[in-house]
């Protein structure tokens, strides 16, 4: 079955040429939004079974603890598709680009923040935040390329 | 790697988003190439060539 054309909103229309996306840059926020969408579902829904006492044992603990890393797999897939979707070279040389700044950006917090946990009280990073920040890093990184590149 | 690019556009009185929708690419991938800040690769250098109708080597060339 074909994949339903995200059309262009009416924001985009609205919106600064250089924000304007390719069809395969709105493809790829359309699959990021829903993969975004799930981590936020399945991260909380997680949270929330735990508060309330959920706490399955054995195999059954470890399918759900490793849930919403199938909606970060599916954001990574995502971004593969948008690389081998995107007929424009220059806008796929932005995003490797800003894939370079996101993996930067993601290494040096972490390793700042651990030389910190080491010599100073400053609070445990939790690995989970790892991916979350690298997307931020990442999505910001290639909003400022786009602009810079106008 | 400078290029003719601006000036083969302006004497057929293109835009650059004429051209970019001639080479079916984004106009800022047109204004990346003509400023310099990024170096087509080779189909697209064919593709800018064949559209202009001249070889690659008289629009693009590796002087500084």
């Amino acid at each position: 079955m074909k994949e339903s054309e995200p059309s262009m909103s009416w924001s985009q229309r609205r919106s600064p040429q250089w924000l304007q996306k390719t069809p395969a840059a709105r493809r790829y926020a359309f699959r990021l939004s829903w993969a975004i969408f799930a981590f936020v579902v399945l991260s909380f829904g997680l949270s929330y079974l735990s508060f309330h006492g959920f706490h399955p044992k054995g195999i059954v603990a470890y399918l759900f603890a490793v849930l919403p890393a199938i909606a970060i797999i599916a954001t990574l897939v995502s971004g593969g598709m948008y690389l081998g979707e995107e007929t424009d070279e220059f806008q796929r040389h932005l995003f490797v680009q800003s894939i370079l700044w996101g993996v930067g950006g993601i290494m040096v917090l972490t390793s700042v923040w651990g030389w910190l946990q080491l010599y100073t009280h400053i609070g445990h990073f939790f690995t989970i935040w790892t991916f979350p920040f690298f997307l931020v890093f990442q999505s910001v990184s290639w909003q400022a390329l786009r602009w810079r590149n106008r | 790697m400078k290029n003719r690019l601006r000036v083969l556009r302006a004497e057929r009185e293109w835009s650059q988003a004429d051209l970019a929708e001639r080479l079916e690419v984004s106009r800022q991938s047109v204004n990346a190439i003509e400023t310099g800040k990024y170096d087509p690769s080779l189909p697209l250098a064919f593709r800018i060539a064949r559209l202009f109708e001249t070889s690659i080597e008289a629009i693009f060339t590796d002087e500084d």
